[in-house]
C-alpha cells in the first residue's frame, strides 16, 4: 500500500495583507461591543433601583439589584396579552403580506399584464402622496368599519409600495427562460409562480419577510388611532403609551395642576425596552444569511 | 251588568285604564330615570357609556364592579372607559369628532382641543341638566360662578368643569435637618431662603457636604412663581392671560380698569417699560423683565450647574440627596415627605409667596379649572351620561368611591372632610382630575403633618378666593390664520429662550438682559404684537359681553 501522503500548500500571506486582516477584526469587535454597550447599560438600568440610578447613573452592573420595573411591568395581564396580539399580528401580518406583495409583484414583473404601466405608477404615487390622517381615519374607522379589530392592524397596511417594487425587480431579475419552460411543459401562471419563481426568491422573500415582520412588531399607530379595547392592543402601543404617560407628567404636571412626582420610572423604561426587544431579536439569526444575501440581489447576479 | 254590550264595554275601559295607567307608569319611570335616577323607580334599561380619558387608572375595576352594584336597580349604566395617552387622546378626539364617533363624555382641555371643538360645536350644551332640581348633586357641586368658566357668549355651558382648590399652594421644599444644622429658624422670607441656600453652597464648597446645588431646577417649571408678582396683580385687576399656553413667566398680562369696563393694556416680557404705562402703580414698569434679569439671575446661582441639559426630573434630585431644596406645589407633600425620611433627612416647606404664606385672600385666575369633561355633541345618551355625573355628586360617598376607591380597603374616613390612605395589594388610583375634582368634595390626606396641613386647609377653604373680574375670559387662539400662525412661532421661539432665561443661568445680570433683548427681538418679528392686539380685542369684547 502506498501512503499518500498530501502536502498542504502553504501561502505566504503578506505582513501587509495580515495587518489589515488583525485590523479589520479588531474594527468589527470594537464596533460590534459598542453596539452591545447601550444594551448592556440598558439591562443593567433596568435591573437596578430607581434612586440608585439617579444618584449613581448608567454603570455595567446594577449598583443596587431591583426587579421593581419588571414588576410594575408584569402586575396586570395587559402585557401578556399584548404580547399575544403583537405576536399574532406579527405572524400572520407577515404572511399575509409576503402573499399579496408576491400576488402583486409578480405578475408585474412579467412584463405581458397589460396596464402594468398604470398599475405601477398607481402603485408609486401611494408612495408620494396619501390621503392624510383625517380621510385615511374616516376610511379606515366608518367605511371599512374596522376599528376595534385585530385585522385593523394588518390590513392597512398590508402591502408596502417600496418592498412590492423590491420584490418585483427580484422577480424580474429571474431569466424569463424559467418560466418558459414551465410553461411549455404545460403549467399556467399560478403554478410557474408557485412552483418555480418562488422556490428560487426564497432570499428576496427572507429579506422583505424580515422587514414586514420588524414593520408590524414595531408598529403602533394604527393601534393607537383604531383600537379602544386593552386587550387588543399590541404591545408597541402600550409601551408607547407608556412612555408618552411618563413625558406628559413631566412636562404638563405643574401647569394642570396635577402631582408631579409619581412620573414612571425611567428604570420602567429600560424594562420595557428588554421586554419588547426579546422575541423579535430571535428571528434576526433565522433569516440572516438571506437577509445578506437578499441584500446583494438587485446588484450582483449569480 | 248582565249586558254582553256593557260587559264589553267595561272590559274595553278596564284595559284602556289600565293601558293608560301603565304609559304613565313608564313616563313617570323614565322620567325619573332621566332625572336624577336615585329615587325608587321602574329599574331604567341598562345603557352603556362611552367614556374617553387618557392616563389608566389602576385597579379599576374593583370600583366599577360596586358602583354596578350600587346602582343596578337606580341608574343600570355601564360605563366603558377608553384610557389611551394624552398625546394620543389630543390627536384622535378631533378625528373622532368629525368622524361623528360614538362618544359620550369626552375629556377635553384648553391645553387640548376644547377651545377648537368647542368653536366647532362638537360639544353639546348641558344648560338643562345645572342649577335643575332633578339633578339634585351638579346643582350643588356646580354653582353659578363656577359654571362662568365654561358658558359660552351665546349663555350654553359646554363642559364639566373639575378642580378641586382654585390654587394647588406653590412652595419651595427644603431640608429642616440641614436647616437646623445652620441654627436657622424656620424660613418665612425670601432674605433667610437666600442664608439657607448660601449656607449649602458654602459647604458644597467646602467639601462638608455632598449635593451639587442648593436648589434642583429641570425642564419648563424652572422657579415657577417665585418673585413673579401674579397675585398681587390680581388684586389690582391685573391678570395672565395663561391660556395661550405660553411659559410661566412669559405670557400676556392685562389690566382691566377699576370698574371692569376697558383693558387698559396688554404687556408681556421684554417689552419697554412704555407697554406698562396705563397699569395702575406700582405695576406701571415690565416687573417681568426685572425678575429675568436681576432675580432669576440670584435665584440661578444657587442652581445645578448643569440645569439646562438635566435630564433627571428634579425631583429625583431631591429624593437622592443631589440638592437641597426644590420648588412644587403643597399636594406633593406625603410623595416628598416619604422620599426624603427614605435617604435619612427631614422635610419642610416654605410658602414662598407673600399673599399665601400670610393666608390672605386670593383673587382666582380666570379659568380655574384645566380639565374638563364633554357630552359630544352626536351622543344619543346625553342624559345618562349627566345622570351618571349627577350620581357621582350626589354624595359624598358616591365621590369618593371614584376618586379614593373602596372605603376600608383603599381607604378610611377621618371625620367628614379628611381621609387616611390605606395600602392593599391591590390599591386603587384614578386621575381625579379628570373627572371627580370639586371644590365641595375635597377629603385631605390626615397623615399630612400639621405644617402642610395647615396650608392645604387654607387652600381648599372657598373663603380664601375672590371672584376675577374676567372669569370665564378663555383666549381663542383660532381667530384668524395669522394669529395662528404668530402663536405657533412665538411658542417655538419662547421653547427655545424659556430654558436660558427661566432658569435663570446667564450667571450675571447683562448677559441675561442681552438674552432676554435677543428673544424679545425674535419674539416681534414672529409676530408677539399680533397675539397681544388679538388678547388685547378678545378681552375688550368679553367685558363688553358681560357689562351689557
Amino acid at each position: 500500500m502506498t501512503t499518500i501522503k498530501q502536502h498542504k500548500a502553504k501561502i505566504k500571506v503578506p505582513a501587509g495583507d495580515k495587518a489589515l486582516t488583525i485590523f479589520c477584526y479588531s474594527f468589527v469587535i470594537i464596533f460590534a461591543i459598542l453596539c452591545l454597550v447601550p444594551f448592556i447599560l440598558g439591562l443593567s438600568a433596568s435591573f437596578t433601583a430607581e434612586v440608585a440610578l439617579a444618584k449613581n447613573g448608567y454603570q455595567f452592573w446594577p449598583s443596587e439589584f431591583s426587579t421593581a420595573a419588571y414588576e410594575l411591568l408584569f402586575k396586570t395581564s395587559q402585557i401578556f396579552d399584548s404580547y399575544k396580539v403583537s405576536i399574532f399580528v406579527t405572524v400572520v401580518g407577515t404572511a399575509l403580506s409576503l402573499l399579496a406583495t408576491t400576488l402583486l409583484a409578480y405578475p408585474l414583473s412579467t412584463g405581458k399584464l397589460k396596464y402594468a404601466g398604470k398599475l405601477n405608477f398607481f402603485i408609486y404615487f401611494t408612495m408620494l402622496f396619501t390621503g392624510g390622517l383625517v380621510p385615511t381615519y374616516m376610511l379606515v374607522s366608518r367605511y371599512l368599519g374596522m376599528k376595534d379589530s385585530i385585522w385593523v392592524l394588518i390590513i392597512p397596511i398590508l402591502i408596502n409600495p417600496w418592498n412590492m417594487f423590491l420584490l418585483r425587480n427580484f422577480f424580474s431579475s429571474i431569466p424569463g427562460s424559467l418560466a418558459e419552460s414551465a410553461r411549455i411543459d404545460g403549467a399556467n401562471d399560478i403554478t410557474i409562480m408557485f412552483r418555480i419563481i418562488l422556490p428560487v426568491s426564497t432570499p428576496a422573500l427572507a429579506t422583505i419577510g424580515l422587514f414586514y415582520a420588524l414593520a408590524y412588531w414595531n408598529n403602533w399607530f394604527q393601534a393607537l388611532m383604531y383600537i379602544d379595547k386593552s386587550e387588543l392592543k399590541p404591545l408597541q402601543a402600550i409601551i408607547i403609551e407608556m412612555l408618552r404617560n411618563a413625558d406628559f407628567m413631566k412636562q404638563m404636571a405643574g401647569q394642570m395642576g396635577v402631582q408631579s412626582t409619581q412620573i414612571p420610572s425611567i428604570t420602567s423604561k429600560m424594562a420595557t425596552a428588554m421586554v419588547t426587544i426579546g422575541p423579535i431579536v430571535l428571528v434576526y439569526p433565522f433569516v440572516q444569511k438571506y437577509f445578506t444575501s437578499g441584500i446583494m440581489v438587485g446588484s450582483v447576479k449569480g | 251588568m248582565k249586558n254582553p254590550i256593557k260587559k264589553l264595554l267595561a272590559a274595553t275601559m278596564t284595559a284602556a285604564m289600565a293601558l293608560t295607567m301603565t304609559a304613565c307608569g313608564a313616563s313617570s319611570s323614565a322620567s325619573t330615570a332621566s332625572a336624577a335616577g336615585s329615587t325608587a323607580a321602574a329599574k331604567p334599561k341598562e345603557t352603556t357609556l362611552k367614556v374617553y380619558m387618557f392616563n389608566q387608572p389602576e385597579n379599576f375595576d374593583k370600583v366599577l364592579d360596586k358602583f354596578y352594584a350600587e346602582t343596578a336597580d337606580t341608574l343600570n349604566i355601564k360605563l366603558d372607559f377608553i384610557f389611551s395617552d394624552a398625546s394620543t387622546h389630543r390627536e384622535k378626539i378631533p378625528l373622532m369628532m368629525s368622524n361623528q364617533e360614538d362618544a359620550d363624555l369626552v375629556f377635553d382641555a384648553y391645553w387640548m382641543n376644547l377651545a377648537t371643538l368647542q368653536g366647532q360645536g362638537a360639544y353639546a350644551s348641558l344648560n338643562e341638566y345645572f342649577n335643575n332640581d332633578e339633578y339634585a348633586g351638579l346643582k350643588s357641586a356646580f354653582s353659578d360662578s363656577y359654571l362662568k368658566q365654561v358658558t359660552d357668549e351665546d349663555g350654553n355651558i359646554f363642559a364639566i368643569p373639575f378642580t378641586q382648590a382654585a390654587e394647588d399652594i406653590p412652595v419651595i421644599y427644603i431640608r429642616k435637618d440641614l436647616r437646623e444644622k445652620y441654627g436657622m429658624e424656620p424660613i418665612t422670607s425670601n432674605d433667610q431662603l437666600q442664608e439657607y441656600y448660601d449656607n449649602v453652597m458654602a459647604d458644597i464648597k467646602a467639601g462638608t457636604l455632598d449635593m451639587t446645588a442648593a436648589i434642583g431646577v429641570s425642564g419648563t417649571r424652572a422657579f415657577y412663581y417665585l418673585d413673579l408678582d401674579i397675585y398681587d396683580k390680581r388684586a389690582e385687576n391685573i391678570y395672565v392671560i395663561d391660556s395661550t399656553c405660553f411659559g410661566v413667566g412669559m405670557e400676556m398680562e392685562a389690566a382691566i380698569s377699576d370698574d371692569g369696563k376697558t383693558v387698559l393694556g396688554v404687556g408681556t416680557l421684554g417689552d419697554p417699560d412704555e407697554a406698562f404705562a396705563d397699569f395702575p402703580a406700582p405695576y406701571n414698569t415690565n416687573t417681568r423683565n426685572t425678575r429675568v434679569v436681576d432675580s432669576l439671575t440670584k435665584w440661578g446661582s444657587y442652581a445645578q450647574a448643569d440645569a439646562q441639559t438635566e435630564t433627571d426630573a428634579k425631583t429625583n434630585l431631591f429624593f437622592t440627596g443631589k440638592v437641597a431644596s426644590i420648588e412644587g406645589n403643597i399636594s406633593n407633600y406625603t410623595d416628598m415627605e416619604k422620599a426624603i425620611t427614605d435617604i435619612g433627612g427631614e422635610l419642610e416647606c416654605y410658602v414662598y409667596t407673600d399673599l399665601m404664606r400670610n393666608e390672605e385672600q386670593i383673587v382666582t385666575r380666570p379659568q380655574t379649572a384645566w380639565n374638563f369633561l364633554c357630552v359630544p355633541i352626536q351622543s344619543k345618551k346625553k342624559d345618562q351620561a349627566m345622570q351618571f355625573i349627577n350620581w357621582l355628586f350626589e354624595s359624598q360617598d358616591n365621590h369618593d368611591l371614584f376618586e379614593l376607591g373602596i372605603e376600608g380597603e383603599d381607604w378610611k374616613a377621618v371625620g367628614t372632610d379628611a381621609y387616611e390612605s390605606l395600602t392593599p395589594a391591590n390599591k386603587y388610583s384614578f386621575p381625579g382630575y379628570e373627572m371627580t375634582w370639586n371644590p365641595n368634595f375635597i377629603r385631605t390626606n390626615n397623615s399630612l403633618p400639621e405644617e402642610a396641613k395647615s396650608i392645604v386647609m387654607y387652600q381648599n377653604d372657598p373663603a380664601t378666593y375672590l371672584d376675577c373680574t374676567i372669569s370665564g375670559f378663555t383666549f381663542d387662539a383660532n381667530t384668524t390664520p395669522e394669529l395662528k400662525t404668530a402663536i405657533a412661532a412665538v411658542q417655538s421661539i419662547q421653547s427655545e429662550y424659556q430654558p436660558i432665561l427661566m432658569l435663570g443661568l446667564k450667571g450675571n445680570s447683562d448677559a441675561a438682559k442681552a438674552t432676554l433683548d435677543e428673544y424679545y427681538t425674535k419674539a416681534k418679528a414672529a409676530g408677539l404684537d399680533v397675539i397681544r392686539d388679538a388678547t388685547k380685542t378678545q378681552l375688550q369684547a368679553f367685558l363688553d359681553r358681560t357689562n351689557s
